[in-house]
């Protein structure tokens, strides 16, 4: 036991070496010589309606060819020493080798003596971007109908560093932490997904003119990327007009890059635009090119196993994965097949207004590549 | 003539846009001033940078047009000045009433916001935004009537930061029970008088614990001291996407310094936008009045230049001044009339879609009053 964790220890340090010393920005930190072969990816199904639309996400993989092999990994029942909490450290090491994965809902499972599963994810895999495309489906009518913005939003640190204090009874302090390190790393992974994407803008979004010092680290930082990509298009934009125009006219936007509180209320914004967040992919990028495409949606205790969850967010947040693998034939196929079948309106499930069974959805999308 | 505003003012106030029968005409009951209430009262004006003294010029014209009893005190603040002037503060100490423009605050550092400093001096804890469906403005959502309750003097601007080592940057953010406590006694006291039905606590206490917690506590406890008033709380992500898309269910908000902003100005964007939402900031002893949402008050200089302003926003809080000096009748005549102007739709300015001046706006609303 001892010498496989030395072992892991030396292999992870090694690791580690390899993708320091590289001069490049380490998101594609993958061999792809073994291009034939099948790309080995980490599927966490999760609680609730997860197995269900995992299996949909399969199915509809199996059906369009696309060259990926599963491994599936579930929760455990009891708490795993080495992680402080339910996921075992052998799914953890199975994302980081596999540097990719498809996660579904986990329920956090009430109680202590233990971190929460998305904390724990988070901080062991170091993902320290969400980033989440957000375009009105076509045929699902919402308010706004020309929505196509990606908006990518800093993880680690922020308002959500959790460091609070009760500084005298009835006064309660909570800090907010911006480090040019996170920064940097958030902008620079923003300006490349606009490049490898064609956006043509990206917009920092900030409270500068208040939180000067803070914000103003962040904007900092911002620019200098922004000086490495002269033909992308950068603006600054305070976060009250931000949100102002998005609810006018949110064709306005094209990529937002902002810090951690300011990306949950704007991504979870323009989630609602759209429809919802069980209609929206996201997918949270991490150290050395790992990438974790997850559904923001609830495992839906009430509906599990019923045959009537819908699968479109674990669909589209597949394709997420696939465009990081840049196999995007394949992602554009699939995306379109499930866009097909949403805008003809025939197979829709509950959610969306309709009477159709998962499978029967899943089916329709197979028959549609 | 006041037959027909009376009863679009009722139709407003019972919150049924779509009703278009007209109410059998009735004065109400009169409002019985005390001897003397109507000298005119001295009020100070600021008319800051960009577009404020485009509006502020606005809202004088108008009520040099009603004959309203307040004359203004002007004052010349602008946003790159170190410190609000002395004299102003005396001044609106003095009169306890204040009519403001948009002060600019540079982006990046250095100076301190002119609006925060004027907020703290004068202790002006709650600042309120009420945004609501105009009729005859087409938005794309409709049953839109929220008032957004938000503190405004601790929080996440509480201005305190400092550089740990080069490269980590730490802010603070502040709440005390002191502050929590009379902000929710300020949204729950706000609802009884105005006769709304609920009021909603906007947090993150999922994240900050402590934080947010302590806001809440607070909330809970002033909640229980109105039993008529139904109380509950969403997490702001939540909230935000409820907003854009089912916003007829929120009533009041309450909200810490942060999500009060972000909240405001989404509910007035999805209203009909910053240029037409009144608001203003109470305090124990002031009140300062200013466009509802801080988005664009200041406005770009392509506005400036071709005054295209809008100014319904300042011209409906003005509105809101007259009633808190206590002239009702003043008050409704002013909004009755810009509601006239709005719902009729030729002049509006581009924000709204049209292609007025903002002197051409003024003027209609001049003669549309009676």
């Amino acid at each position: 036991m001892a010498s496989q964790l030395v072992r892991r220890l030396a292999r992870s340090r090694l690791d580690g070496i390899l993708s320091s010393s590289s001069p490049n920005p380490s998101f594609f930190n993958r061999s792809f010589s073994s291009e034939s072969n099948l790309i080995r990816a980490t599927l966490f199904p999760g609680d609730g309606i997860g197995p269900e639309i995992a299996e949909s996400v399969k199915q509809v993989f199996r059906t369009a060819d696309v060259p990926i092999e599963w491994e599936e990994h579930y929760v455990g029942t009891e708490i795993d020493p080495r992680t402080q909490s339910f996921l075992t450290w052998e799914s953890l090491e199975s994302v980081r080798r596999n540097k990719v994965g498809l996660k579904g809902p986990m329920a956090t499972p009430i109680g202590k003596g233990h971190r929460s599963l998305n904390l724990t994810l988070r901080k062991e895999l170091n993902l320290y971007a969400n980033v989440r495309p957000c375009y009105s489906l076509p045929g699902y009518k919402t308010k706004y109908d020309d929505v196509n913005l990606v908006t990518i939003r800093e993880n680690t640190e922020g308002e959500y560093s959790g460091l609070e204090h009760q500084v005298v009874r009835g006064v309660v302090e909570s800090l907010k932490i911006i480090t040019r390190q996170a920064s940097l790393r958030v902008a620079e992974y923003a300006f490349f997904y606009a490049k490898a994407h064609g956006r043509e803008r990206v917009s920092a979004i900030h409270k500068a003119n208040i939180m000067q010092k803070t914000d103003g680290l962040f904007l900092k930082c911002c620019r200098e990327v922004a000086e490495k990509y002269p033909e992308i298009v950068y603006e600054e934009v305070v976060i009250d007009n931000c949100c102002m125009m998005l609810v006018k006219n949110p064709a306005l936007f094209d990529v937002l890059v902002m810090p951690n509180l300011y990306g949950d209320i704007i991504s979870d914004l323009c989630a609602g635009l759209i429809g919802g967040l069980g209609l929206t992919p996201s997918c949270n990028i991490g150290e050395g090119g790992v990438a974790l495409a997850e559904a923001v949606h609830g495992s839906a205790p009430d509906i599990a196993g019923k045959n009537l969850a819908n699968p479109t967010a674990l669909l589209l947040s597949a394709v997420t994965m696939l465009r990081h693998l840049e196999l995007h034939d394949k992602a554009d196929r699939i995306q379109d097949a499930v866009l097909k079948t949403i805008a003809e309106g025939k197979y829709r499930t509950g959610d969306l207004g309709g009477k159709s069974k998962t499978t029967e959805f899943t089916k329709a999308i197979c028959d549609h590549i | 003539m006041s037959h027909r505003s009376f009863s679009i003012l009722k139709r407003v106030i019972t919150h049924h846009p779509n009703s278009s029968h007209l109410l059998s005409s009735q004065r109400s009951v009169t409002y019985m001033p005390r001897p003397g209430d109507g000298a005119p009262r001295p009020v100070t004006l600021i008319p800051g940078d960009g577009i404020g003294p485009l509006v502020t010029g606005a809202v004088e014209q108008v009520m040099e047009a009603m004959h309203a009893p307040v004359h203004f005190e002007k004052y010349e603040v602008h946003g790159d000045m170190k410190q609000v002037p002395q004299e102003v503060l005396d001044s609106i100490r003095k009169n306890k009433v204040c009519l403001k423009g948009g002060l600019m605050t540079p982006v990046g550092g250095g100076v301190n916001s002119l609006n925060m400093q004027l907020r703290k001096e004068l202790d002006l804890y709650a600042s309120l935004v009420n945004c609501f469906n105009l009729p005859g403005l087409p938005t794309r959502h409709e049953n839109v009537d929220i008032a957004v309750v938000r503190e405004n003097t601790e929080g996440e601007y509480s201005g305190l930061e400092h550089e740990v080592v080069p490269g980590v940057v730490e802010s603070l953010k502040v709440i005390t029970k002191f502050c929590s406590e009379r902000i929710a006694k300020y949204a729950f006291e706000y609802a009884y008088l105005n006769g709304r039905k609920k009021v909603t606590a906007v947090h993150k206490a999922n994240i900050m614990k402590l934080a947010d917690g302590l806001f809440l506590e607070s909330c809970r406890e002033v909640a229980t001291k109105y039993p008529g008033i139904k109380y509950n709380e969403i997490i702001v992500d939540n909230c935000c996407m409820q907003l854009v898309s089912r916003p007829e269910q929120f009533d009041v908000m309450v909200t810490p310094n942060l999500y009060g902003n972000l909240v405001a100005n989404t509910a007035a964007g999805i209203a009909g936008g910053t240029g037409v939402m009144p608001g203003g900031n109470a305090g124990a002893d002031y009140a300062v009045f200013e466009q509802g949402a801080s988005a664009g008050n200041v406005g770009n200089t392509n506005l400036v230049e071709q005054r295209r302003a809008n100014p319904i926003a300042l011209l409906l809080s003005s509105a809101m001044m007259l009633r808190h000096l206590q002239f009702p009748s003043f008050a409704d005549r002013l909004e009755t009339a810009v509601k006239h102007v709005i719902s009729e739709g030729k002049y509006r300015t581009k924000d709204l879609g049209g292609d007025s001046t903002t002197q051409q706006v003024v003027d209609a609303v001049v003669a549309a009053l009676d």
